[in-house]
């Protein structure tokens, strides 16, 4: 059977130096007036809103906790409703983001409760919510992608909804957005932004635009990653880290994710691990476990990720497996620079944890798509052998 | 040119009809499964009871609708728009497809985006992984609960499908745990009964 995919991406990008100024005339051409501005605190005491400018009316809403509930949601889109808001501009790391992303959809679909949204592509097109995005980490992606994570106290797991819908129009990345990022924030979301274009290189999804962003970006994470946590003050390594999580999260929307990040959802909903951090962990193992099945694109990778010139000095069939060496030497260097976790017990995760790890990570919806079918006793092998 | 027209009118017309028609199998195999099979059962114990499941094409009305019942699963043999009223699920008609409104708590449907895309899968030219991998699936409720449910459709498929169908269908090194034959034979008892039940409702109506 011949290849059929789907690639869908409008986001109009804002790159680099003055781009936040930009705003206001992006806010006026998309025909918003009155927006609900959700906003990190700490961006927020940094200026980022007088950085932006602009003579809008707007609601500003900077109480965001980490990882959102439905409850969280629902209560701010019916804030955004009582105060007659017509746009949603978020500024934010990986929570506001997806926070600000289920806002929206409740606005344009016209409903009271997220919970009556979850799914995968059935959402129709609802009322044009003009919407803006600007990421002050460099990992999640968010702003580039159609998937939304929200966290679900009742069940007391992270619920994923994939949709079009949850697209900006608009996605500003500005260099001033990260240059207070800690040196250990900067890691554990650059491992992410590099998990992504790696599971979206491999992933069943996977298509030649999917594959194009992805290439890129791990080659922009190779070049950078390690210089942008030892000089953060360097405007051109965090930007090129914000450019690469922008195309991994280009890459990833199209092609979905795997292993990695099913059980980094459920290492952050049982043990509360930082998604950054529980990625990290995961990646060499769980490239290990599928190199059988992947051994081709992890070759392609090894190129990205550590230039031509080692690649052409590795012997074609160690290729896989000296990416894998490449990135548990980065991430040890990462651990020793800034004390990312490399090992269960420093990520506070106990052995009596692991049955509900592995329980929520196979109903993961991150699963249908991993190149190698992942059942409970695998992700349980995976996890005892990390011990 | 006329010819053309009505040959894939004609194929699809074949094709709807299979694909309900092996869904009602399929159905059949569902709760033979949810009663026999370990792994089935495992799963659906994840669901709360009086769960309803609804498989089919988008835009038909009458899917395969299953409900989780404390003696395993159950064939529902009623209206798409008659089981959301008794859900008090309010339908809508203009939505064609699905509830309108969805309690994820109380249902899950999973529709295939076209008549081909159903056909693909339930024929087991396609993993239910791969259908998803093209956009074939369209799933309205929680995400997670749909994984648990498509593993239980993979592996009563693996029970009902020819046996050089089951390299697609099984993960590798998996060996299905009891006899094709013995799901088989307690299905076609399930369709008496099926029947028996079908003719109780008309006599009631």
């Amino acid at each position: 059977m011949s290849e059929y995919f789907e690639f869908y991406n409008p986001v109009k990008l804002l790159c680099g130096e003055s781009a936040l100024e930009n705003i206001p005339y992006e806010l006026e051409r998309l025909g918003a007036h009155r927006p609900i501005i959700l906003v990190s605190r700490t961006m927020m005491q940094n200026g980022i809103l007088e950085m932006i400018g602009g003579h809008y009316h707007a609601v500003i809403e900077s109480d965001i906790p980490k990882d959102s509930s439905f409850e969280v949601v629902d209560d701010l889109a019916s804030r955004a409703r009582v105060e007659a808001c017509d746009s949603v501009l978020a500024i934010g790391g990986g929570s506001v983001l997806d926070t600000a992303k289920a806002v929206r959809v409740l606005l344009s679909q016209k409903k009271m409760m997220l919970r009556e949204l979850l799914g995968s592509e059935w959402l129709t097109h609802g009322e044009r919510i003009p919407f803006i995005m600007v990421p002050t980490t460099s990992g999640t992606g968010s702003e580039c992608t159609g998937v939304a994570v929200v966290q679900d106290d009742k069940l007391k797991v992270k619920q994923e909804i994939v949709s079009d819908s949850f697209l900006p129009d608009v996605a500003v990345l500005d260099p001033r957005c990260t240059e207070k990022l800690p040196p250990k924030l900067t890691a554990s979301c650059g491992i992410d932004a590099l998990t992504h274009a790696i599971e979206a290189y491999t992933g069943l999804q996977k298509n030649p635009l999917s594959n194009a962003y992805a290439y890129a970006a791990v080659q922009l994470i190779g070049k950078n990653l390690i210089a942008a946590v030892r000089e953060p003050k360097n405007e051109n390594y965090r930007m090129a880290m914000a450019y690469a999580s922008a195309m991994a999260g280009i890459a990833f929307s199209n092609s979905m994710v795997g292993v990695v990040h099913a059980t980094a959802h459920a290492l952050g909903s049982v043990c509360g691990v930082p998604h950054g951090e529980a990625v990290g962990l995961m990646l060499p193992r769980v490239m290990r476990w599928q190199l059988d099945t992947v051994e081709q694109g992890y070759s392609e990778l090894l190129c990205a990720f550590c230039g031509p010139e080692y690649y052409a000095e590795t012997p074609a069939r160690q290729r896989g497996e000296k990416l894998i060496e490449a990135i548990e030497d980065t991430l040890l260097h990462l651990h020793q620079k800034c004390g990312i976790p490399t090992t269960l017990k420093e990520a506070g995760v106990q052995p009596k944890d692991i049955r509900k790890i592995v329980n929520l990570a196979a109903n993961d919806g991150a699963l249908l798509v991993s190149p190698k079918s992942a059942r409970k006793e695998d992700i349980f092998e995976i996890l005892q052998n990390m011990k | 040119m006329e010819e053309i027209k009505d040959r894939i009118l004609k194929k699809r017309t074949f094709q709807r009809k299979g694909v309900g028609a092996i869904l009602s199998v399929l159905g059949r195999g569902l709760k033979v499964c949810s009663k026999t099979d370990k792994l089935v059962k495992q799963e659906l114990e994840s669901f709360p009871v009086d769960f309803v499941f609804a498989v089919g094409i988008f835009g038909s009305r009458h899917p395969l609708i299953l409900q989780n019942r404390v003696d395993g699963l159950q064939h529902i043999h009623e209206s798409f728009a008659s089981v959301c009223q008794k859900l008090s699920i309010p339908y809508s008609l203009t939505s064609r497809f699905s509830a309108g409104k969805i309690e994820p708590e109380k249902m899950l449907e999973i529709r295939f985006k076209s008549v081909e895309a159903g056909w693909r899968m339930v024929t087991g030219q396609l993993s239910a992984p791969q259908a998803y991998a093209r956009h074939d699936l369209i799933i309205i409720g929680e995400i997670s609960k749909a994984m648990a449910f498509l593993r239980c459709i993979e592996r009563t498929e693996a029970y009902l499908m020819p046996q050089f169908m089951l390299k697609r269908i099984l993960p590798k090194g998996e060996k299905l745990p009891q006899k094709r034959l013995k799901i088989w034979w307690k299905m076609l008892h399930t369709k008496s009964e099926d029947n028996h039940q079908k003719r109780q409702l008309k006599g009631e109506e």
